[in-house]
């Protein structure tokens, strides 16, 4: 039988950080709802320019 | 919210919908049979195999991987459905942290897969590492920058975390092209190779299609490829499908006839998800229902087929152990009170023999030394059929075997009253053999020639001939015997195969003498057969042995 007591715990720490992340983009998302409209397609920001996320 | 988003919004007309994943939003209905198509035989398959293994890491980690694509697929159709916002930016978040998560279970997966191990805890922390980037911002503007609202597509604008999160995809399929491709090298086991190529193969298909349709998508802002990408998960299913009822993968007992039954029914159930018109949906369930129970009924029936044909290899197997284990036990006596006879007959150590004793001696120390050859020849038998018997192959010449067994036999023959004749044609009979096992197999012919002949016939002897006929050896005995009924025929190189005619001729017959033959023939790489002399008495029988040149 493979060594499953290592492998066990290392998924549940992965797993819980997912969940944890997960549950913060929910707060974010569905409770704040804080995120931006763009309503113009030229005001749509390019991903690869640093300052989009300023 | 203001006021002009709201507007915007109510423009867009967009309908409700309803537990989640149900709305006309959806462009066609198709998508949800596409969808659906992709995401219930992976569920299904993941479940059979963790409830079969739960304790087994890599049952656990298949099913890890299919329940991050279902969940992927139910996200991605919320994404399709939803109406609100907040939902598509929620669902689309999910959507980024749950693709490479696919990618990287489906490499843990094969890595544990192929060499039956965990990875080492250093090894665990490299390979999750490129996971921590998406799981610390997933929440933040690098996963998604903002609702789309320039126009009515109810689309999420990805951030650059979402690039990145391809990347860990693609290294992640790079690395399990790189452990196949070692794992094959390593392992030697026939049945693992197999197993190795068509997991490798299968991920693969699913990882690529999968990920490049994602891909694509981002990149064209067409969000109706990522659909066509699903369908390698069923494919990646039925490889594994395949692979349970071959090599039973996952210890799961699962038959062919199964696994078929089962796509079929999720297939056909499926339909009613796109077809509308009442009439076709009566038809869709008819359908269902008349594969359902036929598919129950074959599986049934399978199944006792396949529970019949275990209990006989048992109880076959069983038999055999019998078998080989009293012969061994009745050799051993039988080789005891024949070299006891011998000892009484041949040395003078326990006292001198009086002459009347001598001819019951002799007739003792010849029953017990034809005991031990007929045990010999059952054991043989079996062995040569099975191919359990061991060759001590290397350049011979057939010419001299047979010359050295004819000089043996051919007093044996002619005291029995049979006529005796030999024909050694002239030509090159070097080839690659055990000349000890291909004697016992060329005396086995003369010595069934010797029993089965027709004593009754004044004319009754046995021709031996040696000849090359298209590039094969040929050597045959001829007899002049009853011939073979057709019941013998059907049981002539089996294993302790005896029609009533062959036991009738020879009481003594073993059933094993034959198989033996056949078995030295085949390793040899030739053929045992036989040919019936008509118009003439008897019957021929020959072995065909390759030419091969040797140095």
């Amino acid at each position: 039988m493979i060594e499953n007591k290592q492998s066990n715990i290392f998924l549940i720490i992965l797993l819980l950080a997912i969940l944890l992340s997960a549950s913060l983009t929910y707060y974010r998302y569905m409770i704040k709802k804080n995120f931006t409209y763009f309503t113009d397609e030229n005001s749509i920001p390019d991903k690869f320019d640093i300052n989009s996320y300023k | 919210m203001t006021p002009n988003i709201l507007t915007l919004i109510q423009n867009c007309q967009w309908f409700p919908s309803h537990f989640l994943i149900i709305s006309e939003n959806v462009f066609s209905p198709l998508l949800y049979y596409s969808y659906f198509a992709a995401a219930i035989p992976v569920i299904i398959i993941g479940l059979l195999i963790f409830l079969n293994g739960r304790k087994k890491l890599e049952n656990r980690l298949l099913f890890l991987t299919t329940i991050s694509l279902a969940l992927w697929v139910f996200c991605a159709l919320i994404t399709w459905a939803t109406e609100f916002p907040k939902y598509t930016m929620f669902f689309w978040a999910l959507l980024i942290i749950l693709e490479p998560l696919i990618s990287f279970f489906a490499f843990y997966f094969s890595f544990v897969f192929f060499f039956k191990r965990d990875f080492s805890t250093i090894q665990k922390i490299i390979f999750s590492l490129p996971l921590l980037p998406i799981i610390i911002l997933l929440p933040t503007r690098f996963t998604l920058l903002g609702y789309d609202l320039s126009n009515c597509d109810r689309a999420a604008i990805e951030g650059v975390l979402v690039s990145y999160a391809y990347i860990t995809e693609i290294i992640f399929a790079v690395l399990i092209i790189i452990i196949g491709v070692i794992a094959f090298r390593k392992i030697k086991d026939l049945i693992s190779r197999r197993q190795i190529v068509l997991v490798t193969i299968g991920i693969l298909f699913f990882l690529l299609s999968f990920n490049l349709g994602n891909i694509l998508e981002s990149f064209t802002d067409n969000w109706y490829i990522g659909q066509y990408g699903l369908f390698g998960a069923p494919v990646f299913m039925a490889f594994l499908a395949y692979m349970i009822v071959k090599f039973k993968t996952f210890d799961i007992k699962l038959i062919g006839a199964q696994a078929l039954v089962w796509a079929l029914v999720i297939l056909v159930g499926m339909e009613f998800l796109f077809v509308n018109d009442p009439i076709n949906q009566i038809m869709v369930a008819v359908t269902l229902v008349v594969s359902g129970v036929l598919g129950l009924i074959l599986i049934r029936s399978v199944k006792k087929e396949i529970a019949l044909r275990e209990s006989l290899e048992i109880s076959n197997k069983g038999q055999e152990n019998l078998i080989h284990i009293m012969n061994h036990q009745i050799k051993g006596f039988f080789g005891v009170a024949r070299n006891i006879f011998a000892e009484l007959l041949q040395s003078d150590d326990y006292g001198h023999m009086p002459e009347e004793s001598k001819p019951l001696l002799e007739k003792g120390l010849e029953s017990t030394a034809a005991g031990v050859n007929y045990v010999q020849e059952i054991l043989r038998g079996s062995s040569a059929e099975k191919g359990l018997l061991s060759y001590d192959m290397k350049p011979i010449d057939i010419k001299s075997v047979v010359l050295s067994l004819l000089s043996e036999q051919k007093d044996i023959i002619q005291k029995k009253g049979l006529s005796f004749e030999s024909k050694i044609v002239d030509g090159n009979y070097n080839t690659i053999g055990d000349a000890v096992q291909l004697k016992e197999a060329f005396k086995n012919l003369i010595t069934n020639a010797i029993k089965y002949n027709d004593y009754r016939d004044p004319n009754c002897g046995i021709k031996i001939s040696l000849m090359i006929k298209n590039n094969k050896i040929v050597f045959s005995v001829r007899d002049t015997g009853v011939g073979i009924s057709e019941e013998d025929k059907q049981r002539l190189f089996i294993a302790g195969g005896m029609g009533k005619n062959s036991i009738s001729l020879n009481v003594e017959a073993s059933g094993f003498g034959l198989a033996f033959v056949k078995g030295v023939a085949e390793a040899h790489k030739g053929i045992v057969g036989y040919k019936s002399n008509e118009p003439q008495k008897g019957t021929t029988f020959y072995i065909e042995l390759p030419l091969v040149k040797t140095i």
